[in-house]
């Protein structure tokens, strides 16, 4: 503990410079601003400025990102407190007790609970990143591609039940995620696949290049066509309004721990945990409330509990990426595209080689909440005069950003056509229901799944039993297996229970 | 649902011809795993799950919409405003090489701009302008990406 400590202040020391200062001030704002606006996500915006990160260096290009996730999360609530507006989806349980409580001329206050909720959790998730990321990529040190390939074949089946919607495109989206990933280079042989004669193809599709177009482009054809507001009216909130009664402080504490300790740890598990937890926490708060009946009609622990456990699974998601190297959300994804821009690839080694640049980027994580409870309630008024800038000029300046920033990944037309053909895809994945994450964490996660896989079989010689005779590998699929037959009962005993009820 | 029978005779579709496609790569073995062997197996789970979604949804057909679902929520005119922004993109990608990243992206902002509901054309032109000169200076300039400058130009 006492080394960690003595890390973290190096990361302070680090962080100490102008640059370093500046980029999470401008990391902030970006997210608070993306975050209060409806129609461009913080996923959206992490993707564009992708590229920029290259100039940053890598500590800097975190940093940046990372200031824009978690400066999405405070704007996303301020127009769901104030507008009724979620400027994203993690948002929308905040928006069902802090408009109530806006209404009743209460906003102010639950303002403050969201950001004090989110400070004190996001405070609290560090120490447990701290705790969690260091053992944990100790421990991944001694993992084998059997190992590897049990927890990338568990994350991947997780990811395809709780993405939200059916679990069969889920499956397909995951799956022609990896399909993707194979045109190009063969990672264990060097052998051309699916080229169909390209040169360009040959090289590989760039998951980059994809995850704009999916998240970026679709997101600005979606919004071209469906034309959201971009002027809803703004009710005038004073510094004094701000100020939560004593009763209202002595109410939202214990949420904002409980929302914490949830997000943080659903954070761990692959998946869109972000919403999730807050829906979770909700559920919590409302169930353990001595007042159930004021939820929905401007309980502050409505918005304390799900606010804190936003912030706090934003932080729990990075484990996985930091120890293991493994992204299990659209963010992370992001975040592994930045370090790999860089020339660096996260897991077990990234923590022992690179100490640095985690100290450095955990410190980041202080400062940036910091800076967000700061500035942000005090200016949530200027802030939310971002809404009055009309979206169409945003929309097409940001259009030239997401063709040029992908050119930029490797000064080729290619990628930006695949940027564009991918936006296409996103748009229409959207018409028909589909989630794009799974597609794009089919594609991060393909070639690691094929490496693992064919090395695993190699060491087993084609014995697939072999994966149960190591203790870890072993574990995890036998725990897939019977949470699988788990699954199934369930829903065999529930279709049962609905033909009896017939 | 009709959008899911589209969907999944689409993904079928694919998940045959990236099936027929992984038969040039030898698969080799489970002892002696080579390049085909992965894309065997991707295939076949998009082509099982394709048609599992074909089935329950042509299962599920007489409850559910008609074709129209499609377009529902689409306005004629937002829709084909996006198309033409969509077009100008591709345009964009086909001259950038010879006309040159600035002439050519202050060209499709402007466009997009009037497209995206920018009825002031003197607005739209100094968004074109002040946005291709902010990207020109960033990528160019600050980050020194080699942005075509145009053929034409002899640049």
């Amino acid at each position: 503990m006492g080394t960690m400590f003595v890390d973290l202040i190096q990361g302070f020391h680090a962080l100490a410079s102008a640059q370093n200062l500046l980029t999470v001030l401008v990391g902030c704002v970006l997210g608070t601003i993306v975050g209060i606006l409806p129609g461009l996500g913080p996923a959206a915006t992490m993707a564009i400025l992708l590229p920029l990160t290259l100039g940053l260096g890598p500590g800097g290009g975190l940093i940046l990102l990372t200031g824009i996730i978690f400066g999405a999360q405070y704007g996303g609530s301020t127009t769901s407190i104030l507008l009724h507006i979620p400027g994203e989806a993690s948002a929308v349980m905040t928006c069902i007790d802090g408009y109530e409580m806006t209404k009743k001329g209460r906003g102010g206050a639950a303002l403050t609970a969201a950001a004090v909720g989110s400070f004190v959790a996001a405070q609290l998730s560090f120490m447990g990143l701290q705790i969690f990321a260091m053992p944990l990529a100790r421990a991944a040190l001694r993992f084998g591609p059997p190992e590897y390939f049990a927890i990338e074949f568990i994350g991947l089946i997780i990811l395809t039940n709780v993405s939200g919607g059916s679990t069969v495109k889920n499956i397909l989206m995951v799956t022609v995620g990896i399909m993707l990933s194979t045109i190009g280079m063969d990672t264990v042989s060097g052998a051309i696949r699916f080229d169909l004669g390209s040169f360009e193809l040959g090289k590989g599709i760039d998951y980059i290049a994809v995850l704009m177009g999916v998240f970026g482009m679709a997101e600005i054809f979606n919004w071209m066509v469906t034309r959201e507001s971009s002027h809803p009216s703004l009710p005038s909130i004073r510094l004094r309004d701000l100020y939560p009664t004593r009763e209202e402080w002595r109410r939202m504490m214990a949420p904002i721990f409980r929302g914490g300790f949830i997000g943080f740890f659903m954070g761990l598990i692959p998946g869109p945990a972000g919403i999730t937890c807050t829906y979770m926490s909700y559920a919590v708060e409302k169930k353990v409330s001595k007042r159930p009946e004021e939820f929905g009609h401007g309980a502050i622990e409505g918005v304390a509990g799900p606010e804190s456990a936003n912030n706090a699974n934003v932080i729990g998601i990075m484990v996985p990426l930091l120890s293991l190297g493994l992204p299990f959300s659209g963010y992370t994804a992001m975040l592994l595209g930045a370090l790999q821009m860089q020339g660096i690839t996260p897991g077990p080694l990234f923590i022992v080689q690179r100490p640095d640049i985690f100290w450095l980027l955990i410190a980041s994580f202080y400062l940036g909440n910091i800076v967000l409870v700061c500035f942000n309630l005090p200016m949530v008024g200027i802030f939310a005069m971002v809404l009055r800038i009309p979206l169409w000029i945003l929309m097409s300046a940001v259009t030239l950003l997401c063709i040029i920033g992908t050119y930029s990944l490797g000064n080729d037309l290619f990628d930006v056509w695949i940027m564009l053909g991918s936006g296409v895809l996103g748009f229409v994945m959207l018409r028909f229901e589909y989630n794009p994450a799974p597609l794009v964490l089919g594609m991060v996660f393909g070639p690691m799944v094929e490496r693992s896989l064919i090395q695993s079989l190699l060491l087993f010689h084609g014995n697939v039993l072999g994966f149960w005779r190591r203790p870890i590998s072993g574990s995890v699929f036998t725990i897939t297996f019977l949470g699988f037959l788990v699954y199934v009962l369930l829903k065999w005993l529930r279709a049962k229970e609905r033909v009896v009820e017939l | 649902m009709v959008k899911d029978i589209i969907s999944s005779i689409f993904l079928l579709c694919v998940g045959i011809i990236y099936l027929v496609l992984s038969t040039h790569y030898y698969a080799g073995s489970m002892a002696n795993p080579q390049s085909g062997f992965l894309p065997r197996i991707v295939g076949v789970i998009i082509v099982s799950c394709s048609t599992l979604l074909l089935i329950s949804s042509l299962r599920h057909r007489k409850k559910e919409n008609k074709i129209n679902s499609l377009w529902e929520g689409l306005d004629k005119k937002t829709s084909l405003s996006a198309l033409m922004a969509l077009g100008s993109i591709i345009v964009y990608l086909l001259i950038i090489d010879s006309v040159g990243f600035p002439i050519a992206s202050a060209g499709l902002v402007w466009f997009l701009g009037w497209m995206m509901g920018g009825s002031r054309q003197i607005l739209n032109i100094i968004l074109g302008v002040v946005s291709s000169g902010l990207t020109y200076w960033m990528f160019w300039i600050l980050m020194r990406v080699p942005i075509p400058l145009g053929s034409l130009w002899g640049r």
